[in-house]
């Protein structure tokens, strides 16, 4: 256990109260605070014991110029001898980095769009206030805990700041010795989403950057898989995509629905046209934005439950039971069932309902794990 | 509040007659803020509550407070609050007519933020035009709150500027404060955008509101670009009994209904193949399968309506009635249910999502 900058129970400045320690990133200690004199609760990030720098105010700075409710909000900065921290929104849920790693294979492509399009508005805000993330990953993505993933923001503005010359200082050992590697955590967590121009030039890189990790995303969200692979392996990929050498494989979940055909086809395209090893011919922020302007998804709510059989009383169909009803068996069709598999009997899954009888009626039926 | 972080910027032509608005340079982050001067000993309690509820509402479309100060007497003496750099609204009659779709979409996030204010339990007191602005990312907020403390004489303070925006209950003995206020100022605020002074409805400018002149509709000045049911709403938020007024919780789904007016899209498929799709370029099909049975489906640019049905056609299972909606995720199947030979189609709709 390393150990943390503060204890439960401080109050800092007079006016933040610790109340637990939540998470460490490479770079930065996470607490969960209570702003006394709003009477609120709110996360405050401080620098890794050691790394007093001035890129955390820079990044902080970048941060509170994004004014927007797709990016977190930065409420306060404090800094001097012996202390330095931000206080940024508190937002219920999860990183999206967690979610994908606990609950689900892959997204629905109505989900993987809205998280996509709600990207899209973040980064077209930061872009226009030019400022770029540098370090886009689902681990900076804040989801709601609802299953349609209702809200979705991006942190960490700030840290990228600070991680861009831990990474940049990375790439360099890399260069001379390729085993650094697997001990560069701040590196390894960039890379499956990495640009290539980035191992070129590092600091030239810019805007572009982030809309090739959008695509990343995207195709992760969409497949469950990483495009290009991690590690030295996406490294090694990433350069021959580069060269020409290889191509963006489609992965094999996408169209095998056909309610969703036209939706997926639109979500590969978008996926193609982000990963493009010229940083040039890929597009804008707001050119992604107005391509959402005609793409038609559905971000219903959705509920929780287990499949109770399959093959009932058709081939195709089957009932689940909705979480805490015993009584309230509902009614699904396996062509609306995105998974890695056929329905089975005691899997979890989550989707929408409408009405019908004798059982109202599941759509896009969602494996989780 | 530490020494020297908060600097003053110097006029704001913005806030230059306001006295109690200024504009500061925050520089721990670098960017600027308003600082709101306002203090009132005797109801200290009543005003730090206030703000703390209001801090907590934390609506995107309302502004976002950072800190309040205090005087020597740990006695409110102000909030520092976020500052919004993008448009005002004041002119927008002007642009209504030829962007009448921007007009739903100020109005569908001002009703949100006061949806938000309302559910946390407070209500806004000065709801008026001025008052709203957008960030620099376009995002429409209320940035001014009429916090009792300050704003008890509600109708006095309105004085100085227009009078147009207190409801007309406001104006017998014993008035309370309550949401329906809001609600009729939300009513003017709709009027503000789309007309002027010379072709504000007489009525609204009666002393009190609707005392000597018959109300007209909105429609009156619409100039035909706005649905019937966005009319009613807002002439029902304008009704001189507040007891008739809608509330904020059936105004803001409504308007949210007619942001994606004519942007759905309705698709069937039947053996996982696409049979049809409906959208405001195709708006009609007639499902005819022979001799099982017909269902026709009109697309109307909010809702997918069944407008025929004979024979033996189910929705999910069940027969369905003309007139109805279809379900936005449904299976139609053709043919009585002991039929061997019996079709199924899927539907689903969609649309693209707002992301504001």
């Amino acid at each position: 256990m390393t150990k943390v900058s503060f204890e439960n129970d401080t109050l800092l400045i007079g006016r933040y109260h610790i109340i637990r320690y939540l998470a460490a990133g490479g770079m930065q200690e996470v607490y969960l605070c209570h702003d006394t004199v709003l009477n609120r609760e709110v996360v405050l990030k401080t620098p890794k014991a050691g790394t007093k720098d001035r890129r955390f105010k820079r990044g902080a700075e970048m941060g509170a110029r994004i004014n927007h409710s797709n990016v977190a909000s930065t409420l306060d900065y404090y800094e001097d001898e012996n202390l330095t921290f931000l206080i940024e929104e508190f937002i219920s849920g999860q990183d999206l980095s967690k979610r994908m790693s606990t609950e689900f294979h892959y997204l629905d492509p109505h989900t993987c769009a809205h998280v996509i399009k709600n990207l899209a508005k973040a980064l077209h805000e930061a872009h226009k206030v030019g400022i770029c993330h540098r370090d886009l990953k689902p681990s900076n993505i804040m989801v709601s805990n609802d299953f349609n993933l209702s809200m979705v923001k991006l942190t960490d503005f700030g840290i990228a700041k600070l991680a861009e010359s831990e990474i940049e200082s990375e790439i360099e050992l890399f260069e001379k010795d390729e085993s650094t590697l697997t001990t560069s955590q701040t590196l390894l967590g960039a890379v499956p989403y990495m640009a290539p121009e980035c191992w070129d030039d590092w600091k030239g890189a810019g805007k572009e950057m982030d809309i090739w990790s959008l695509g990343c995303i995207a195709y992760h969200l969409l497949s469950g898989q990483l495009p290009f692979g991690s590690g030295r392996r996406a490294i090694r990929e990433v350069a021959r995509f580069q060269d020409n050498n290889t191509k963006l494989l489609k992965p094999q979940n996408i169209g095998l629905h056909a309610s969703s055909a036209i939706l997926e086809k639109e979500l590969w395209a978008l996926i193609t046209n982000c990963i493009v090893a010229d940083p040039q011919k890929r597009p804008t922020a707001e050119n992604i934005l107005d391509a959402f302007d005609s793409i038609c998804y559905s971000n219903e709510p959705r509920r929780f439950g287990t499949i109770y059989d399959f093959g009932v009383p058709y081939r195709e169909t089957g009932h689940i039971i909705d979480n805490g009803r015993q009584a309230g068996m509902l009614f699904f069709h396996s062509s609306e069932f995105y998974g890695n598999s056929l329905p089975q009997q005691g899997k979890n899954v989550t989707y929408s309902v409408y009405p019908g009888l004798p059982h109202d009626r599941c759509s896009t039926i969602l494996l989780l794990k | 509040m530490m020494a020297n972080r908060y600097v003053d910027v110097g006029e704001d032509s913005q806030f230059g007659g306001f006295g109690e608005v200024r504009l500061l340079h925050d520089n721990f982050l670098g960017r600027k803020i308003l600082c709101k001067s306002m203090s009132n000993p005797d109801n200290n309690d009543q005003l730090y509550n206030e703000i703390i509820a209001l801090s907590k509402a934390r609506s995107r479309h309302v502004v976002e407070i950072y800190d309040v100060l205090f005087d020597q007497n740990r006695n409110v003496s102000g909030i520092i609050i976020e500052y919004l750099d993008g448009r005002d609204f004041s002119k927008f009659y002007l642009e209504y007519e030829n962007n009448p779709e921007e007009f739903l979409k100020i109005l569908f996030q001002i009703a949100s933020g006061l949806y938000d204010l309302h559910k946390a339990g407070i209500t806004h007191r000065d709801m008026k035009l001025e008052n709203i602005k957008a960030s620099n990312a376009g995002v429409v907020k209320i940035f001014d709150f009429g916090i009792s403390a300050i704003t008890d004489d509600y109708i006095t303070k309105n004085n100085r500027g227009t009078l147009i925006y207190a409801a007309p209950e406001l104006y017998y003995e014993n008035a309370r404060i309550s949401r329906e206020m809001d609600i009729y100022a939300f009513g003017i605020i709709a009027w503000n955008l789309v007309a002027t002074q010379n072709n504000f409805d007489r009525a609204l400018l009666d002393i009190p509101p609707h005392s000597k002149h018959q109300y007209q509709s909105i429609a009156h000045v619409c100039k035909n670009k706005l649905p019937e049911e966005i009319i009613n709403l807002i002439d029902a938020t304008l009704c001189p009994n507040p007891a008739n007024r809608p509330t904020i919780e059936e105004i803001v789904p409504l308007l949210a209904k007619y942001l994606v007016i004519h942007k759905h899209k309705g698709i069937f498929t039947e053996n996982a193949r696409n049979v049809y799709e409906l959208s405001s370029t195709q708006k009609g099909v007639k499902l005819k399968i022979a001799p099982l049975g017909e269902i026709d489906i009109y697309y109307d640019g909010l809702e997918f309506k069944i407008t025929y049905v004979d024979g033996d056609v189910f929705i999910n299972n069940m027969r369905p009635k003309v007139n109805t909606v279809l379900p936005n995720s449904c299976l139609l199947t053709f043919g009585a249910p002991h039929l061997r030979n019996r079709r199924f189609m899927t539907f689903s709709s969609s649309h693209p999502e707002v992301v504001l």
